[in-house]
């Protein structure tokens, strides 16, 4: 089947990924200088921070993220429509201001919770110490709940219930289907989930940022070394921080490749058909439906409530401190200022708003022809346009954002036209959240079987009339699900924009920024401009749902799985030729 | 009558000298109104001062890029500006230090200039003199107001804008005796603030990369090296800024650190717990103004520049709660809530001049040691 739309779009944006970061690398270092990088004491130990919680946090969130995405998607509990939309509740917070939430909650001296706890049981040490390496991994944990969530929703919505019912009609009970059906079918999800968080992890730059400050945390990664050589080394120091960022495109590369590989067998875990019948919802009992609920609401209240809270609180005072009571100082001034003082915050507003709906559209969109070429195109060179889509999120932003300066400065025409308004914003965003985009849709498509489209293509309908009438109908839910992911990330992103904004293009996150360098860093309107921000994510979110939910609805199954009649007989997985 | 050929060339040839001279002088008069990096006569007339207004007002507008934030410099500064020339516009883009440096440098280097005056520290306006990324202009006015001299920069690129003073700051809720406060910056090498202590990071070259280069001129490179390892070893809280500081302190997530006068300003003026005391020396640093090379609009780079070095610019800049680098506008704004003046006596030493040039030996120590 003639696939040349999605491989021409495909190859336009693996030319947009690596050209900014080909001219940053190709201007900036050199391979001494990447061999110093690699000898230093330093970064050999930021190379091991940078991994080893990113791996750990992920694998935590994956967890969390399957247990609660089945409990939702398998499962009688109750007030579904509510919980499936508090694990994104997370994304609608710049990750610096979640960090020092964080740090207001788990700080050794000025932590509510350490605090509580030294006060309670009438010890000197700290329940957790937020500063260290546990505390890394803790804040990746709970960050990576949304994507693992997001992804783990869509492979669990996808599978046949067939297989699972016929598991049951065997005598199997829920908990039998789960391990030996259910999990094994989510394999290729799992693996792909997993792999593909890692790198977004090992490039989170807020975390280690805020944590590293405390000397004895022994917190710092590649993320914040190469800030340092960036933007606290005057002159910059390029070649330092160009060596940095080639170790993490190739620690990148090596994930990626371990993916491939992991996922290569994937035509065996094809289970979306054409007769797709509605997914099984186990009954748990009244006992086990709350225990569900129980588990579902402790694991939202960790990711984000806690933290929520404690900057809801901090946005009531005129300054944070844990050394005298809060309580006489609340005030409602922060809000009054934030929304009649600043002029700016307004104009930030709607810019947040405009880039965030356009760069989750166009994402959405161009997505779904990066993850066909990745997954199911005959495409020779596919497989490189997996490696392209890791780099703008195996990358910290920092480096990406001044790579996209320097492409738009750099070149003449751009100079010209897109450097400094809103559109330059846009691109850079674009292309930073596009592998997002097909990270989230790459599963789903990747159950597709490609009797869709082969039935399609029997019938005489060309590629374009395929995509338009099967493959984007049955894609409806991922790309929502990406449309929501992208709008949100790109509300609260900072690292890509910040070299970008200029007056005229200033959005929520560099407002926020702003208040953080003001004198005595304005912390409770930056908490204010927090919380106003969640509540915008959450009214989206609220919408969105509404979307998702209605084809949630109409795919929901009857509690106990229908017994097939006479002559129905499960569908067989036959191994598919469309798949390298 | 017909003119002769001789007559043709003869009023081609005056006519020619004369548009010659006139380019000369012209050019003469363009430099010195512009461009001149000569020094001239410390009054500025009246005719030069119009000269000027007339071919600001022709560009009408000025894109400053700073690291004062938005609100305040629009509320004072800009608003202050705009009513003193009521046509003028002010475009103001707020960043980090280092986010700015390296907007700077790269628009410097692709010669898509978007500022027409860089407002940063001072250590990066070597980097930005280096790349050539800003130009020298003789400023009338800090001649005229009387700045001291050390507080000018002789060769022109930078003009006054604010100055912090840095200082010991602490926590009043978990210091209620000050007598255990430090009395020196070497006192903070001491064990008994250890996990107690916030610093910004020192090879930043801010406050605390300042104050400890200062320290060095008095010091042996072994003895320097001890007092810094003393101060690693209390394991203090390393901050991206002095503000940073600021708020570590004052949260009690440390006891003391080393914070700026501005911030100290700014926090009072909300009812932080925080408490301060001088140290000598004293370090400063300003945070001088320049142009940039290649400014799209450099008579209002100039005027503007003109404007924020006189009684109203830096009374301005005080109102915004910075302290202003010229003192008697310091003293009446900003400066007038610390109740507990700098002593006469201390001495104040603007460490960027002495780590002008060998800035990196000191960045490698600091690295070295505190493994920032």
């Amino acid at each position: 089947m003639t696939t040349k739309v999605p491989i021409a779009v495909s190859a336009i944006f693996a030319v947009l990924f690596i050209a900014p970061l080909l001219y940053f690398f190709g201007t900036s270092t050199s391979l001494n200088q990447i061999l110093v990088a690699l000898r230093s004491p330093i970064y050999i130990d930021a190379i091991w921070t940078t991994i080893y919680p990113a791996a750990a946090g992920t694998a935590i969130a994956l967890a969390m993220g399957t247990i609660y995405a089945w409990i939702v998607q398998r499962t009688n509990v109750p007030y579904k429509r509510v919980l499936s939309l508090l694990p994104f509740l997370g994304l609608t917070q710049p990750g610096e201001v979640r960090a020092i939430g964080l740090v207001f909650l788990f700080s050794p001296q000025i932590g509510s919770i350490n605090r509580l706890f030294m006060n309670m049981f009438s010890v000197s040490f700290p329940l957790f110490n937020i500063y260290s390496n546990n505390g890394l991994i803790f804040a990746h944990s709970i960050g990576g709940l949304p994507f693992a969530y997001l992804s783990m929703s869509a492979a669990i919505r996808g599978i046949d219930p067939i297989l699972e019912d016929s598991s049951r009609l065997t005598g199997g009970s829920v908990t039998t289907s789960l391990f030996r059906v259910t999990l094994p079918l989510l394999k290729p999800a799992l693996i792909g989930t997993y792999l593909a968080m890692i790198p977004i992890g090992m490039a989170n730059f807020d975390y280690p940022f805020i944590f590293g400050q405390a000397a004895s945390s022994g917190v710092n990664t590649l993320a914040t070394a190469i800030y340092d050589a960036i933007t606290d080394t005057s002159p910059p120091d390029y070649n330092t921080a160009g060596a940095l960022s080639i170790i993490y495109v190739l620690i990148a590369i090596v994930v990626v490749t371990l993916f491939i590989y992991a996922t290569r067998q994937n035509f065996k875990y094809v289970t979306v058909r054409g007769n797709q019948a509605p997914p099984t919802v186990y009954s748990l009992g009244r006992l086990g439906k709350y225990g569900a609920l129980a588990i579902c609401l402790w694991i939202s209240f960790i990711s984000f409530f806690l933290e929520a809270f404690i900057l809801l609180l901090v946005s009531f005072v005129p300054f944070y401190t844990a050394t005298e009571s809060l309580i006489p100082h609340l005030t409602l001034q922060n809000y009054v200022v934030l929304f009649t003082g600043y002029p700016l915050f307004w104009s930030a507003v709607e810019n947040s708003l405009f880039v965030s709906l356009v760069a989750g559209s166009a994402t959405a969109i161009l997505g779904t022809f990066l993850a066909y070429t990745v997954v199911k195109s005959k495409f020779r060179w596919a497989k490189l346009f997996e490696y392209a889509n890791i780099l703008p999120y195996a990358i910290p932003g920092v480096v990406y954002g001044l790579a996209m300066l320097w492409l738009f400065l750099y070149t003449p025409a751009l100079a010209r036209t897109l450097y400094g308004t809103v559109w330059a914003l846009l691109i850079a965003l674009i292309i930073t959240w596009l592998p997002f985009a097909v990270r989230i849709m790459a599963p789903s498509m990747l159950q597709l079987s490609s009797e869709l489209e082969e039935a399609s293509c029997v019938s005489g309908d060309r590629w374009s009339g395929t995509y338009l009438k099967v493959l984007l109908p049955m894609m409806k839910v991922a790309m929502l699900a990406s449309f929501t992911y992208v709008f949100l990330d790109t509300f609260r992103e900072l690292g890509t924009v910040t070299l970008l904004t200029t007056p005229s293009s200033y959005v929520l996150t560099t407002f926020i920024q702003d208040l953080f360098t003001a004198s005595s860093a304005d912390l409770p309107t930056a908490a204010a401009t927090s919380v106003f921000m969640m509540v915008v994510g959450g009214i989206f979110l609220v919408i969105a749902s509404k979307l998702l939910g209605v084809d949630l609805l109409r795919r929901e199954g009857s509690v106990l799985a229908p017994v097939p009649t006479q002559g129905e007989v499960p569908i067989p997985v036959q191994p598919s030729k469309d798949t390298a | 009558m017909h003119a002769s050929k001789s007559g043709i060339a003869q009023t081609t040839a005056i006519l020619t000298i004369v548009i010659i001279v006139l380019a000369i002088v012209a050019g003469i008069g363009w430099s010195g109104i512009v461009t001149s990096t000569s020094k001239t006569p410390s009054t500025l007339t009246t005719t030069q001062y119009q000269d000027l207004v007339a071919l600001a007002k022709s560009e009408g507008t000025v894109t400053i890029y700073g690291q004062v934030d938005t609100a305040a410099w629009n509320q004072y500064i800009t608003a202050a500006f705009e009513q003193a020339y009521p046509w003028a516009h002010v475009v103001y883009q707020t960043g980090t230090s280092g986010d700015n440096l390296n907007k700077e440098l790269a628009e410097a280097k692709s010669g898509a200039v978007h500022s027409d005056v860089i407002e940063q520290l001072q250590t990066n306006f070597i980097a930005l003199e280096n790349a050539s990324a800003i130009q020298a202009w003789y400023n009338p006015v800090e001649v005229m107001m009387g700045y001291p001299s050390s507080l000018l920069d002789p060769t022109n690129y930078t003009h006054p804008f604010d100055l912090n003073q840095y200082f010991l700051i602490y926590n009043t809720n978990l210091i209620k005796n000050t007598s255990v406060l430090p009395k020196s910056w070497t006192d903070l090498a001491n064990p008994i603030w250890k996990g107690k202590l916030a610093i910004d990071d020192p090879s930043r070259m801010s406050a605390t990369g300042g104050a400890f280069a200062i320290l060095r001129q008095n010091m042996t490179q072994s003895q320097w090296t001890t007092f810094l390892q003393g101060v690693a070893a209390n394991q203090p809280y390393i901050a991206s800024s002095s503000g940073a500081v600021y708020d570590d302190v004052s949260s009690g997530q440390a006891a003391i650190g080393i914070g700026a006068t501005t911030d100290v300003v700014s926090g009072l003026s909300k009812g932080a717990p925080i408490g301060y005391v001088w140290m000598n020396p004293t370090p400063i640093l300003a945070t001088p103004v320049g142009i940039s090379k290649g400014a799209p609009d450099p008579y209002m780079a100039e005027l503007f520049i003109e404007w924020v070095t006189s009684w109203a610019g830096q009374y301005a800049i005080g109102a915004s709660s910075r302290p202003p680098t010229f003192g008697p506008a310091a003293q009446a704004t900003s400066l007038a809530l610390l109740t507990t003046p700098l002593p006469a006596s201390y001495t104040q030493v603007q460490f960027s001049n002495i780590v002008a040039h060998n800035s990196s030996l000191y960045v490698s120590t600091y690295t070295q040691i505190f493994g920032k």
